[in-house]
């Protein structure tokens, strides 16, 4: 049986996943009764829904007159990229620094499109560094260290 | 508890100079970003979110509003000038806007659209303020079973309105509600679904999810899109409407605001579809219909004022009754709860300041856009040549200081990282995101009054029907569910949403 709409089957066959997760991960706690809800109940509930929902969707997704959804192609460069950089973001920013962070940040971020501009990286450089310390240190006064730790010892 | 009153103390507290740099600054960034297309009020508001802790509740809100409502202006400019909308919200005015650039009536078609925007959003605001104090008070009768009804409403309402499988917005909702579990319990205090991590007590930090997925997350989807590289924008010319474009614009003003009110109080229609509307009806009621498409000004004034009047009512729900009608208006209820006041009728008794001086704040607000996006038009249109892959690093910046700040935890970031691959996943598979967050946020609000509206009825699950306010809404709510699987209905909402695309 050839599943059309791949996409809504997919999204079904999460939802059935993380529902049954949760009823699962629910029965764990305390359920109480109707009139004295423990924890667990109302969760139990809600993931038995979703469970259910899931199933539904994967049903409805599985019938012969269903609209055909490919699962499309991922665009990798700009998900890995992106996040990717968040992700340097947050580990360099206490061994790093906040400023050396953010540049790290605003030159790998533009590797998610095609062209990589060196001047248009140094321009943003320029103008995004001072602007960070101008927001965010200055204006809004956050404690976080500029430079890295190795140079201030912290 | 008078309106005039009231609305005395509002705009005492909303002309106070602290809350007016704020409004301006907010009606400031939501021009700007209602200009730049790949920049929407929903990022925006999302990235701001962390940084207006600092800032005190209604100062918070005037500026997170000013952002909301500014964008619903500046949108219009971008789709005159350059036939590419700004906002989902100015798609129509592409149609007759930029006709009427090629026409050489750029700068009337400005002005029109200022015009129907100000009236409009003015209108809206006074709506919001006449609804307030008669919907408080009913709402303020409601009994836990009634809240809940009113909560499973507005979420079905949200995702009914909206395209797609209405199935999969159900089941994101049920998501949303799912991560809203983590952490203490507020009723028992127990600890759940933490995996033992200390750091998850607290639950999921609510800037957390919404940074990743709608700023991170809609960084990778507008980057996968071929960047629209902005040729040449239409010159402006004069900014005057003769006096045939101003009798001609009177009559579409009010029929656009008038759909805009009704349309923006509604949860999950919003501001799109109020200025798509609003063009149907000039289509089928206006003398100069023929013209509509060719450059007509009718094809400016209805939609903008429409979208304006929906931006300002569409507070009514979130602000009366705790309910949000969209993904950015959860935004707005989680910068309340972050800042200690529990959304729901009672704000405007607890916070009276708060609340009427946001509303004063909004009038305010549409009168400084309109000296912002007339005289200063020439200056939008320069920012117009900035191109996306100078923005989007700023973006993700702004975001992860957001994050960061909000808790210090580098855990966060990494979760916020997560959750745009898990928004890139769900956008790929086509659920919308938008009921997530909706989930997320009203979540926690439904478990309690389901477990209160239980021990009052001592168990019975049937008192959702027996009393009878509660049955009422979640009837509605049946009736709107079934609506949204109706073949004709889904035609006609899928119908929008391509005209959006």
């Amino acid at each position: 049986m050839k599943i059309l709409d791949q996409r809504s089957f997919v999204a079904g066959l999460i939802y059935l996943g993380f529902g049954s997760a949760i009823v699962i991960a629910s029965l764990d706690i305390k359920l109480g009764t109707a009139q004295r809800m423990g924890p667990g109940f109302f969760p139990l509930l809600v993931g038995s829904a979703l469970l259910f929902v899931g199933a539904l969707t994967m049903l409805v997704a599985a019938r012969p007159g269903a609209p055909t959804e490919v699962l499309g192609r991922w665009s990798w460069r700009p998900l890995i990229v992106i996040l990717g950089s968040v992700v340097l973001f947050a580990l360099l920013l206490r061994p790093l620094g906040l400023l050396m962070a953010s540049a790290v940040l605003i030159a790998v971020a533009p590797l998610a499109q095609g062209s990589y501009s060196r001047s248009r990286v140094l321009l943003s450089l320029a103008v995004l560094l001072p602007l960070t310390w101008a927001i965010f240190i200055t204006f809004l006064g956050l404690h976080i260290p500029l430079l890295p730790s190795f140079m201030t010892g912290r | 508890m008078d309106l005039f009153h009231n609305l005395l103390l509002g705009f005492e507290t909303a002309l106070s100079l602290h809350n007016l740099v704020y409004a301006f600054i907010g009606c400031l960034l939501g021009t700007l970003i209602g200009i730049l297309p790949g920049l929407g009020p929903l990022t925006t508001i999302s990235m701001l979110l962390p940084f207006s802790f600092g800032l005190e509740p209604t100062t918070a809100l005037i500026m997170l509003a000013g952002i909301y409502y500014g964008a619903a202006y500046g949108g219009s400019t971008t789709a005159i000038l350059i036939n590419l909308p700004g906002e989902t919200s100015s798609v129509v005015t592409v149609l007759d806007g930029y006709q009427m650039a090629r026409q050489g009536r750029a700068g009337v078609a400005i002005t029109t659209a200022a015009v129907g925007s100000f009236f409009g959003g003015c209108i809206g605001t006074l709506v919001l303020a006449a609804f307030a104090i008669p919907l408080t008070q009913l709402a303020l009768q409601f009994g836990p079973a009634e809240y809940f009804s009113l909560m499973v409403l507005g979420l079905v309402g949200a995702v009914s309105l909206s395209s797609g499988s209405t199935l999969k917005a159900v089941g994101m909702i049920l998501i949303g509600v799912c991560l809203g579990f983590v952490g203490s319990d507020l009723t028992s205090g127990v600890q759940r679904f933490t995996f033992g991590n200390p750091r998850l007590w607290e639950g999921i930090n609510f800037i957390v999810i919404a940074v990743g997925m709608f700023a991170f997350g809609e960084v990778i989807a507008s980057l996968e899109e071929a960047d629209a590289r902005v040729t040449g924008t239409a010159p402006v010319g004069s900014l005057l409407p003769t006096r045939q474009d101003r009798r001609r614009m009177m009559a579409p003003i009010l029929r656009g605001t008038a759909v805009g009110c009704a349309l923006g109080i509604l949860p999950g229609a919003g501001q799109s579809i109020a200025s798509f509307f609003a063009y149907a009806f000039e289509r089928r009621f206006s003398r100069y219909s023929h013209e509509l498409g060719k450059g007509a000004i009718e094809g400016v004034a209805a939609p903008e004022s429409a979208n304006n009047a929906a931006a300002q009512t569409a507070f009514i729900p979130t602000l009366t009754l705790g309910i949000p009608g969209s993904a950015t208006m959860a935004l707005m209820l989680g910068a309340m709860v972050m800042h200690n006041i529990q959304p729901g009728p009672g704000v405007m008794i607890s916070n009276p300041s708060l609340f009427w001086g946001l509303i004063a704040s909004m009038w305010i607000g549409n009168l400084i856009l309109v000296v912002l996006n007339l005289p200063l038009v020439g200056v939008w249109v320069r920012l117009l040549r900035i191109p996306y892959g100078v923005l989007f690093p700023a973006v993700m910046l702004l975001g992860c200081m957001g994050v960061y700040s909000s808790s210090f935890s580098s855990l966060d970031l990494l979760l916020a990282a997560g959750f745009g691959f898990v928004g890139y996943v769900f956008k790929k598979l086509e659920c919308p995101v938008a009921p997530l967050i909706l989930g997320f946020v009203l979540g926690p609000g439904m478990e309690k009054f389901f477990r209160r509206a239980l021990t009052l009825s001592e168990g019975d699950f049937l008192v959702f029907f027996s009393q009878p306010g509660s049955a009422v809404l979640l009837i509605i709510a049946m009736f709107l569910l079934t609506l949204s699987i109706l073949p004709s209905f889904r035609r006609k909402r899928n119908e929008v949403a391509e005209a959006e695309a």
